[in-house]
């Protein structure tokens, strides 16, 4: 075996260090260009009526028709004026791609990204 | 040192790799239209761009509801005794479709029950109503009192009626899909208050399946498992939908013909898989009407005529029994 070949060269530096600096780079990217999942979003009418970030607390009223809880990064109805009250009985919404449908005041609830599903049948 | 020399080479390499393929898969793009239409909510889901494409879904979905309540509604009853009505093609086919389904199910299913729906009226309801009130609804139920000439309706009994409460959005999917692959959106999903219709290949799977999941009636959690469709419909009629209590008891909204109350058959959902739209709209109505046993002997026939048909039922003490369902990768949780 030659002598020579076991000195560490100047190209093995670069290459480890290109290696370091790749792995930190595909990291970043991957942290900041990730999508979806943590955008409420409230239509009425079937027109977009406001949106929200799911990481801060608020309470949205809706035309006075109901309240939007974002809390903890989960989604609930209160005080709605419709009848049934089946908005309220549906409690936290979290996941990607759930809703929160009330059918008298027309809002519709939803929290953005691509779910583990394509539609839901129910 | 030469191997470490390549080992720290064919790293370099293979990271190099993984961030090209990971910029490969990069997410597709997904268009929504949502509408408030045919007492629901409805969502059309698309993954090309398309000009327009909101007004185009908005002018499809009102000729579909159009379509659906020519008659002023979600259903037709008798002012006169002997009365015909003449039915435009598509609720001709659903009469034709839910005729055969009555008789399929002994009854269990009846298009007729329209006066019933009526009288329980359960999204507005608090209270049920009497018992004569539910004899006196019965005696105007009655499939084989009924009958269909070409697209002619005879209704026998002033107050007789049909109800396409069960079978209009299964309906509206399917000519929504045609109608919109006939206007260059290639692939989608249409979602019509919980009625899943696709169509075309889907961009985000390599074999263009669509992962449909199955609402859990209990509410435990969003989804009870999922199925794996193509160009197909996926419907769902579960007593959760639509209820009222009263008395520490519940009513829900689908009502068994021979007993005038709501179905108390131990089934919560039932889901059906047909690529014929309204008949996987009649027919999870009418599964979860007849029962789990009756139900199979149906759907045994029926997949004489429909090979694709399937069938996924959830008990309410929580366990799941299928027909068919395997075909279409079937997971439950």
């Amino acid at each position: 075996m030659e002598e020579t070949n076991l000195k560490i060269r100047k190209s093995d530096i670069v290459l480890t260090c290109a290696i370091v600096v790749f792995c930190a780079v595909a990291a970043a990217a991957m942290f900041f260009l990730r999508t979806g999942g943590d955008t409420v979003r409230i239509y009425k009418d079937g027109e977009l009526f406001s949106e929200h970030s799911l990481s801060s607390d608020a309470v949205i009223n809706v035309d006075g028709l109901m309240d939007v809880v974002i809390q903890n990064g989960k989604v609930r109805v209160e005080n709605s004026v419709c009848p049934s009250g089946a908005c309220e009985h549906s409690g936290f919404v979290y996941k990607k791609g759930e809703s929160i449908i009330c059918l008298p005041n027309r809002i519709l609830i939803k929290i953005s990204g691509e779910g583990e599903t394509d539609a839901v049948s129910g | 040192m030469k191997s470490i020399r390549l080992s720290l080479r064919s790293v370099f390499l293979f990271l190099l790799l993984s961030v090209f393929s990971l910029a490969g898969c990069e997410k597709t793009p997904v268009y929504e239209e949502t509408f408030f239409a045919m007492d629901t909510v409805v969502t059309f889901t698309f993954y090309e761009h398309k000009e327009n494409a909101s007004s185009l879904c908005f002018s499809l979905l009102s000729a579909a509801e159009n379509e659906l309540t020519e008659f002023g509604g979600y259903f037709i009853c008798a002012e006169s005794d002997g009365q015909t009505v003449e039915l435009n093609d598509a609720l001709a086919s659903v009469v034709e479709k839910a005729l055969y389904v009555s008789s399929l199910s002994d009854g269990r299913y009846d298009i007729t029950v329209a006066p019933l729906v009526s009288l329980w009226n359960v999204n507005e309801a608090a209270v049920p109503p009497s018992e004569d009130d539910i004899l006196s609804a019965l005696s105007l139920v009655g499939y084989k009192n009924i009958s269909l000439d070409g697209n002619t309706l005879f209704l026998p009994k002033k107050g007789s009626g049909v109800d396409f409460g069960s079978a209009g959005k299964g309906l509206a999917g399917d000519e929504l899909a045609k109608n919109l692959l006939q206007n260059g959106i290639s692939a989608g999903i249409i979602n019509l208050g919980g009625n899943i219709r696709v169509f075309g290949d889907n961009p985000k799977n390599p074999e263009g399946k669509f992962t449909v999941g199955i609402k859990d009636p209990f509410g435990r959690s969003q989804i009870i498992g999922s199925v794996k469709v193509k160009d197909t419909n996926v419907v769902t009629s579960g007593a959760y939908e639509r209820y009222f209590i009263y008395d520490n008891e519940r009513y829900h909204h689908i009502l068994d013909p021979k007993t005038g109350y709501p179905a108390d058959n131990g089934i919560e959902s039932v889901t059906v898989i047909c690529s014929d739209g309204a008949l996987a709209d009649i027919l999870s109505t009418a599964l979860f009407v007849a029962g789990y046993d009756l139900g199979i002997d149906m759907l045994d026939t029926l997949s004489e005529s429909y090979p694709d048909i399937a069938a996924i039922f959830v008990f309410s003490d929580g366990t799941v029994s299928s027909f068919n369902a395997e075909k279409y990768e079937a997971d439950f949780k």
